[in-house]
């Protein structure tokens, strides 16, 4: 066998018995097992849909005029009778039932088939308002539960309805729209709750990965198994290898059959493969670092945290809508996060991530080659 | 089991407890914790419609628009700062006023409006901030609007992410204090074989993990006070919160230890609460979504506490108002008891103590 075979065989005996080592841990591998189950379990109870308009109770208002109301898509609008039955519907003690033939029923129980409409705030109108607006007041009746600025823009729906009954003019030219939308407009066709999510629960398994490395470097060391494998034939380079990939696989491994549970491997899935396996070395390298720098367990932990927190706050981040902020966009995670929600959630592909992957390949490298330093340190220092 | 045995093993935890870094976690994660979740993802749950305004002269809607309730504006100080900002999602809408806005209303010249909002922004956002903007424009002119509109609060008032966020943080608290501490202690002496040095002295193993178990509760309970004090929440019902902090504290404190006995070192802890945080932190995430279906909620054993919290120190319900709580918490607490002597008994028996 050639010298470069020989230290593949050495390097795959090392990734093997890394293996079988989480492997012989029941607990460890029934866990692991448990918290991607529970994870998939969590992603799909999560909502798939974004409410985005206000529903909105009306009374002593024709249906032309509700339809008129509601034209823009920004408001539900449920017709009730009475304003007896709007109070007691925003106080929870009726609820308004949308049955299969788009109309409203107001219940204490839903009648066959229908759904229930979520109202929380509505507008009475007086019989006389849309003849003379200005002999009686509207009053806007809302719930403890929605927000003042929402309140301010219902009271000035109703004034803007009276301006127009009364035939004056905006106070402003707009020629077709009130607004201009700029960018892709995404009304009515939002990211889901549950799908801004999945790039954070692959990263998040990742993460304890990432731990669970650690913690086998740092026991390895404190066991000195590592240096009775260096008495074999075996390197330390052959050592450091090892782990890496060992490391690499188990979290890739993992992240894969997360993705493939939560049904996450957007429309490339060998571009979504890319990333989660750039991300997986990214994390074992930070992994050799607080495996070497942690003296037990415990120490592997805090350290790990040293990692965690800063590498979490861009996935956290990307829950939030616009742009990071620059101190954000410079952790090391930040390509990794960004690239798999552009490729899994808004279906980009190869040419437009191929800046993201390489920074993240970049940061990779980095990590990984100051995991490796510290590794070889600490190794050849015990 | 002896009590002077108990105090002294938890006298040398707490002496000695303070080098170890899961002492720094008991301390300083609520309070950190209480910092991120309150001041960073409380704008994630309840977000407000983020309004740009670029004002080439010295407009009133500018000042009426910073004074809206609810609406975050920002003042940018170009126009085409403004289209950026919005294109980008970093703002919901932006507003370009002309130097002599005001004046062209005023006087009925009727000036074009340039609002622009985000591709990406949500329909009711779009609407809130249309609506307000033309509501400020409109207070430029000199007639008053045609209808009088009076806003009526109807129900309780609703309750602020903020509020809804304490039993999230206030678990962390009891979890880091109550679990996290006595069950890494026990499988840290565990590891490093001090375990075994104890229980050749007169100590018993059962007495060991119970003064474990004590130095978690006696730290989970200042914990929880300091978290419940740092978000406000204490409430006014002085003997109902301790009871159920001292309910609380021993579930935790409870399952900490079981969690310390069953597992053979500090990595089989961090997996087994890898594994079961979910569980232990489940029932808080249903406050931050009143919508979802409650009794889901009620499945998990550490509702029965966290409730409890919630209601004390957030609706000032009384001792007798929890008491069916409390009641399915002794169960759930006596199950773990029994689980943590079936524990203790296996230890003793690998151990080889008597």
């Amino acid at each position: 066998m050639n010298e470069k075979g020989s230290r593949l065989s050495i390097i795959g005996s090392i990734v093997a018995k890394d293996l079988r080592e989480y492997r012989r841990d029941r607990l460890w591998t029934f866990l692991t097992i448990l918290v991607l189950v529970l994870m998939a379990g969590l992603f799909w109870v999560l909502p798939d849909t974004v409410e985005e308009t206000i529903t909105i109770g009306v009374t002593g208002l024709e249906e032309t005029a509700a339809r008129a109301l509601a034209d823009d898509g920004a408001l539900d609008v449920v017709p009730v009778d009475t304003v007896g039955d709007l109070t007691a519907i925003i106080d929870d003690r009726l609820q308004a039932w949308r049955t299969p033939d788009d109309s409203v029923v107001v219940a204490l129980e839903p009648p066959s088939g229908a759904s229930k409409v979520d109202v929380t705030m509505g507008i009475s109108f007086p019989p006389d308002f849309f003849t003379d607006p200005t002999v009686a007041s509207v009053e806007v009746l809302v719930s403890g539960a929605v927000p003042p600025e929402v309140r301010t823009a219902l009271a000035g729906v109703v004034r803007e309805m009276a301006h127009a009954v009364a035939g004056s003019p905006l106070p402003v030219s707009a020629p077709e729209a009130l607004f201009t939308v700029l960018g892709e407009d995404r009304a009515g066709d939002q990211v889901s709750v549950r799908e801004q999510l999945r790039p954070l629960f692959v990263f998040l398994v990742l993460l304890m990965e990432m731990f669970a490395m650690s913690a086998l470097i740092a026991r390895e060391i404190a066991d000195r198994t590592v240096h009775a494998i260096l008495v074999t034939p075996a390197r330390i380079s052959d050592v450091l290898a090892a782990k890496g990939i060992a490391g690499t696989v188990s979290g890739f491994g993992q992240a894969v059959l997360l993705l493939v549970a939560i049904r996450s491997l957007g429309p490339s899935p060998l571009l979504t493969a890319a990333f989660v396996a750039v991300g997986a070395l990214m994390v074992s390298g930070t992994a050799m670092i607080a495996g070497s720098a942690g003296k037990d367990f415990v120490g592997t932990l805090f350290y790990g945290m040293i990692f965690m927190i800063p590498l979490m706050i861009p996935a956290f981040s990307a829950l939030f809508p616009g742009t990071a902020s620059p101190w954000i966009r410079a952790l090391p995670s930040y390509p990794l996060i960004r690239g798999l929600v552009d490729v899994i959630t808004l279906e980009a592909g190869w040419a437009d991530v191929a800046g993201k992957l390489g920074a993240v390949g970049a940061w990779c490298l980095a990590l990984f080659s100051a995991g490796w330093i510290v590794l070889k340190r600490k190794v050849e220092a015990t | 089991m002896n009590l002077n045995r108990i105090a002294v093993v938890a006298a040398k935890d707490l002496r000695l407890g303070p080098r170890s870094p899961i002492f720094l976690w008991v301390l300083i994660l609520p309070v950190l914790l209480t910092l991120v979740l309150q001041v960073a993802f409380g704008s994630l749950f309840d977000p407000s419609p983020r309004l740009g305004v670029f004002d080439a002269g010295e407009s009133r809607v500018t000042q009426l628009l910073q004074g809206a309730d609810g609406i975050e504006v920002q003042v940018v100080s170009t126009a085409a700062e403004v289209k950026d900002l919005v294109q980008a999602h970093d703002l919901d809408a932006g507003l370009v006023l002309a130097a002599d806005f005001d004046r062209m209303v005023a006087d009925g010249a009727r000036p074009p409006l340039e609002l622009y909002v985000a591709g990406e922004s949500q329909a009711a956002d779009r609407m809130v901030l249309s609506v307000t903007v033309l509501d400020a424009i409109r207070s430029l002119q000199t007639e008053d609007a045609p209808v009088t509109v009076n806003v009526v609060g109807v129900g309780d008032e609703g309750l602020p992410i903020a509020v809804r966020l304490i039993p999230a943080i206030v678990m962390y608290a009891l979890m880091i204090a109550g679990v996290f501490l006595p069950a890494f202690n026990i499988a840290d002496e565990r590891e490093h074989q001090t375990l075994d040095a104890m229980v050749v002295t007169p100590v018993k193993l059962a007495e060991v993990v119970t003064a474990k178990g004590l130095v978690g509760f006696a730290l989970a309970i200042p914990m929880a006070l300091v978290t419940l004090w740092l978000n406000d929440a204490l409430g006014s019902r002085w003997p109902a919160l301790v009871t159920v902090i001292v309910i609380a504290g021993l579930m935790y404190t409870c399952i900490g230890m079981l969690y310390g006995v069953v597992s053979k070192n500090i990595a089989g802890v961090f997996t087994l609460i890898k594994g079961t945080g979910i569980v232990l932190l489940g029932p808080a995430i249903f406050y931050l979504f009143p919508d979802w279906p409650q009794w889901i909620a009620k499945l998990f054993p550490t509702f029965w506490v966290i409730d409890p919290l919630y209601r004390v120190s957030v609706e000032n319900a009384s001792i007798g108002d929890l008491a069916g709580s409390f009641a399915v918490a002794a169960v759930v607490i006596a199950v773990v008891v029994v689980g943590v002597a079936a524990g203790v008994r296996r230890l003793r028996s690998r151990l080889g103590s008597t």
